[in-house]
């Protein structure tokens, strides 16, 4: 009976082996990070968010030489976390831009409100 | 083969005990927390991004995913898992965490943006209606000014009015003064009213009054009541016959009795004069009988308001 049993546990690991050597390499991940990383750099990522646009270029450098080695479980995790950090660039990209634009926007509105009082106080 | 189960048992026995060990690991946890640095990362991340309402607003799915990655860390953490296993998940949890914060940012400066919009078309607004609240005020100041001038105008009217009823009523007295002075048969010369009392008041070379002669004084009296600031001078003069020193007295008595005459009637002695000057000043031809008698003569002369009469001038040659 012990023999027949295996336990479930035992036979994930098996499979978890088994599938290592034979995972391939995670080219839907790559090319997921790599187009995260062109939209961060059209929202101005190497601007405004320049530490994380860097990180994402490393991780993604960091998979392509994994799938070189044939390493491909920590290509995928590097390509996903390259993908997070293009995200997250071009997030702070947009937030820093939109909040220069509502800045600026204060400020000319500033300019009006003291425009306009001048101008009554003129008449 | 036969080494097959066996090694199989092994592998099961193995992750047993890994599974115990991850139990004394999990109990650990209970007193001393799991220490990886990435997982502290993210765990704060992940707290910053929770205590963050924009955060929590703008990005719920981000947070969700952040949250399923750190538990995700926490799992494989606890089972004894691979550290870089654990640490990819809590990298992706802190970067979702952070995630999640900038699209709370990004709102919140979108929000202020299309704020802005609606700001500006308020300071226009406000600016409109400034203007338009000061043109009010501008045309309120000038029906004011209008006011002020209107009250002026009539005020200046009013002025006006009463002036010419001052003058009107300046004019009356005038006339009226005019009238007394007619009644006391007076008349202007340059050193003032001059009324002439004939010789008839008097008895030849007598000095007294005669009984009577008052009333003759009564409207002079009452003219002198009426106008206090008025003084007079009474000059009393005869005609050629006589010595002169006699005549100088005789006119100077007659003069004296004019005086105590108006005294008697309550008229101020400050306010009275008296002089004689006998022969002189004469003004008729003391050749006639008609002339003499109109040299003999009172004359009382009235000043103006001022109360000062000039003298006499000396007699031509």
């Amino acid at each position: 009976m012990k023999h027949r049993t295996l336990h479930p546990l035992a036979a994930a690991a098996l499979l978890a082996i088994a599938g290592c050597a034979s995972t391939p390499p995670p080219n839907q991940e790559l090319t997921l990070a790599r187009a995260a990383i062109d939209e961060a750099v059209q929202a101005d990522a190497q601007r405004y968010a320049p530490q994380e646009l860097t990180s994402a270029r490393q991780n993604l450098g960091r998979a392509e030489a994994a799938v070189q080695r044939d390493d491909n479980l920590v290509a995928a995790r590097l390509a996903e976390q390259a993908r997070a950090d293009a995200q997250l660039a071009a997030a702070r990209a947009r937030a820093v831009n939109a909040e220069q634009a509502a800045e600026a926007l204060a400020q000319s509105l500033e300019i009006l409100r003291q425009e306009t009082l001048r101008n009554t106080e003129q008449q | 083969m036969k080494n097959y189960p066996d090694l199989l048992r092994s592998i099961a026995r193995n992750v047993f005990a890994g599974g115990v060990a991850c139990a004394a690991l999990a109990a650990g946890c209970a007193t001393i927390p799991e220490s990886n640095a990435m997982l502290e990362d993210a765990r704060a991340a992940y707290q910053a991004a929770l205590n963050d309402p924009a955060a929590v607003q703008a990005a719920a799915v981000s947070l969700d995913r952040a949250e399923n990655e750190l538990a995700r860390a926490e799992r494989l953490l606890d089972e004894g898992a691979d550290v870089e296993l654990v640490e990819h998940h809590a990298y992706l949890a802190r970067r979702h965490a952070e995630f999640a914060r900038e699209r709370g940012r990004l709102a919140v400066a979108e929000q202020k943006v299309a704020a802005a919009d609606a700001q500006r078309k308020e300071v226009l607004l406000e600016a409109r209606t400034r203007e338009a609240r000061s043109a009010e005020q501008r045309a309120e100041a000038r029906g004011l000014e209008a006011d002020a001038a209107l009250a002026t105008a009539e005020q200046s009217a009013q002025q006006a009015a009463a002036s010419e009823a001052r003058a009107e009523q300046l004019r009356a007295e005038a006339e009226q003064l005019q009238s007394q002075i007619r009644e006391l048969e007076a008349r202007p010369t340059p050193r003032g009213l001059v009324l002439t009392l004939g010789d008839v008041l008097f008895d030849t070379a007598e000095a007294e009054l005669k009984s009577g002669a008052e009333r003759s004084l009564d409207e002079l009296v009452t003219f002198l009541e009426e106008y206090p600031e008025r003084n007079v001078m009474i000059e009393g003069f005869t005609d050629s016959r006589g010595s002169e020193d006699y005549n100088l007295g005789l006119s100077e008595r007659r003069a004296r009795a004019v005086e105590s005459a108006l005294v008697s009637a309550g008229i101020g002695r400050g306010r009275i004069r008296a002089q004689g000057f006998g022969e002189a000043y004469p003004v008729a031809s003391n050749e006639t009988t008609a002339g003499q008698q109109l040299n003999r003569r009172v004359e009382i002369i009235i000043s103006d308001d001022s109360g000062q009469i000039p003298e006499r001038a000396p007699e031509a040659g």
